[in-house]
């Protein structure tokens, strides 16, 4: 090891001192004026030996901080302590501000005496700038509320917390920091090793994202967005993760509406199609079949007037009363597709008299059946119906009394008023209902009946269905009493629907 | 050919054809003139030729001018404001207000000349 002389060891600080470009060494002398200048001074401050030599430090101190008070106190302190140091603004010749880390040594010769001051200067303000960034960053994150945002160790366990991840996991950052991120998964999760896969996913990819189940402190489950970044070094050696958590329950209860207002929508359309159809059907059932019937009808009774032949009148005949049943067919199927499919039967209600309503029908019905015997007791009442569909009930029951009651003895129509009813009876004697189909009568399309049908009561088998349905839409009811001795009574029960009294 | 005379002349707007040409024959067979028409426009075109008839049998759904607007033409004109419209229609519930009379599809050949009668008389 070559040894140096005093004056060589001199020598060579000074030579390292002025090489030396990352920091400003300077010398001072005991008043502050700048006596040495290095390349590191020059290249931080901006000013060449020849600018600065001689000049007082003071000239590197922005103006606010009141320069020569501050280097006196600052002098004065390095005197005394034998060192001073400080961060803090400094100003460039041109004017421009660095942060510095500025370290002020006294210097005294071997008597104590003091013969100036050693100044070292570091320009801080590239590395201040990344602290405060880093601190910003670290402030955004914190306050983020809308997402919790948390770093995990490369073993999971919970090392930084936000505002967002307390407000959506409910754990304060005291309670969770340290604890493993496993506590945010439900036990089946868990128990399925998904929280390992996971950082394993992301360890591999760099980053793992899933939507799915995760538990608050509370133990409820909320519908979560989650992203795992992996953080590594420059080295590429694992730090951690970074675990980004959005709280999705609301935006997926509000799919989940929009899905079910989709459905309801689609629902409806297809309730409009269905609607369409039965509209259309009923259309072609009504209009369409109708028309052609209606030029049989007048065809066979142009016919039936011009012809002398009476085999040929009573083909004709026969084909007018077939084509008259097809109608009251029509009529029926109409009755039964509105009452079934488009929303019921309509009533057109209005004030009438029962009792001329049943003596008219019995009157057509009489001179139908002039063998058969009807007694009629009704007083007069009057109600709120659509007489025209009363006309319809009555005529079917009573004719059906007719067609199943025992000739020899009368069909009984009467009507019995209670305070706000009217009861009227359909009674014949005769053979009883079978107690099975008795259940069924009110039916559309009866097997009994159309098992059992002849010549008089052919038909569909919906003239009772939709007595029914025509008493029921007047908020009314059909009882039925049938047996071998009693015979057989149809009790129909209407309300009166009194008008106001006066 | 001399036209008939307006109190026997029975109009028929009707868009069935078959349906139509019967109740023509039938009425033809009880000794009414017959004026027949396949929609309002057509039905009102011969009213302007012929003059009024005693009664007009309307259909409603047709093809072109229906029932109802034809039947608002024929009460909008002074002319024809006493002539009784009877409607025969399968949408007999839907008919307008103020119509004659209402009849539902079918309607046989006997009801078909008894209703004339009671208005045109014979």
């Amino acid at each position: 090891m070559p040894r140096y002389s005093e004056r060589e060891t001199d020598e060579r600080f000074r030579l390292l001192i002025e090489s030396v470009k990352d920091y400003a060494i300077f010398i001072l002398d005991p008043a502050g004026r700048v006596c040495t200048w290095n390349p590191g001074a020059e290249r931080i401050k901006g000013y060449s030996a020849s600018d600065i030599i001689g000049q007082h430090f003071s000239i590197f101190y922005p103006p606010e901080v009141s320069p020569l008070e501050k280097c006196a106190a600052e002098l004065e302190l390095a005197a005394r302590e034998g060192r001073f140091e400080e961060e803090g603004w400094r100003v460039r010749k041109d004017g421009s501000r660095i942060w510095a880390n500025v370290t002020i040594t006294a210097l005294r010769d071997p008597q104590g005496q003091l013969v100036g001051f050693a100044k070292v200067t570091q320009d801080l303000t590239a590395r201040r700038a990344a602290e405060e960034e880093t601190r910003r960053f670290r402030l955004l994150v914190e306050s983020v509320k809308d997402y919790a945002i948390f770093i995990l160790d490369p073993t999971g366990h919970v090392s930084s917390w936000n505002r967002g991840a307390q407000r959506i996991k409910g754990y304060t950052s005291d309670e969770i920091i340290g604890k493993h991120f496993s506590i945010f998964y439900p036990s089946e999760a868990i128990a399925t090793g998904k929280c390992e896969l996971e950082l394993e996913l992301a360890s591999k990819e760099g980053r793992f994202e899933e939507e799915g189940w995760r538990l608050r402190k509370d133990g409820s489950r909320f519908w979560a967005n989650v992203t795992i970044a992996t953080l590594r070094d420059s080295a590429n050696q694992l730090l951690g993760f970074a675990k980004v958590t959005q709280d999705l329950t609301q935006r997926r209860e509000a799919e989940a509406t929009a899905r079910a207002l989709a459905e309801q929508r689609a629902a409806l359309a297809e309730k409009a199609r269905i609607q369409e159809f039965q509209e259309r059907f009923l259309a072609i059932l009504g209009h369409d079949l109708r028309n052609p019937l209606a030029s049989i009808d007048m065809g066979l009774g142009i016919l039936r007037e011009r012809t002398t032949d009476a085999a040929a009148a009573n083909v004709l005949g026969r084909m007018q009363s077939s084509s008259a049943r097809m109608s009251r067919m029509i009529e029926q199927i109409l009755d039964l597709t509105r009452s079934r499919l488009a929303g019921g039967l309509e009533l057109d209600l209005q004030r009438m008299d029962l009792r001329e309503t049943l003596s008219k029908i019995v009157d057509e019905l009489r001179i139908v059946h002039p063998r058969n015997a009807i007694d009629v007791v009704v007083p007069a009442v009057n109600i709120l119906a659509d007489p025209d569909r009363l006309e319809q009930v009555f005529s079917n029951l009573i004719g059906n009394a007719i067609l199943h009651g025992d000739p020899s003895t009368p069909v009984v129509v009467r009507a019995q008023l209670a305070d706000d009813t009217v009861s009227v009876t359909v009674h014949n004697e005769g053979e009883a209902i079978p107690s099975e189909i008795q259940s069924k009568l009110f039916d559309p399309f009866r097997r009994g009946e159309r098992e059992s049908r002849t010549a008089k009561t052919m038909g569909l088998g919906l003239g009772l269905y939709i007595s029914w349905e025509i008493i029921r839409g007047h908020g009314g009811s059909i009882e039925i009493d049938s047996s071998a001795g009693r015979g057989t009574t149809f009790r129909v029960n209407i309300p009166i629907h009194r008008p106001a009294e006066k | 050919m001399t036209p008939p005379k307006p109190t026997h002349t029975v109009l028929i707007v009707e868009d069935e054809e078959d349906l139509r040409e019967l109740m023509r024959d039938a009425l033809l067979m009880r000794g009414y003139c017959v004026v027949t028409a396949e929609e309002g426009t057509d039905a009102l075109r011969k009213i302007d030729d012929l003059g009024p008839p005693c009664v007009i049998l309307l259909d409603l759904l047709m093809p072109g001018m229906n029932g109802w607007e034809f039947f608002d033409k024929v009460r909008e004109r002074p002319e024809l404001s006493s002539v009784p419209v009877i409607i025969h229609s399968s949408a007999a519930a839907r008919a307008p207000a103020g119509a004659t009379r209402v009849l539902q599809k079918p309607l046989a050949f006997e009801r078909l000349v008894s209703i004339v009668a009671e208005y045109c008389g014979n």
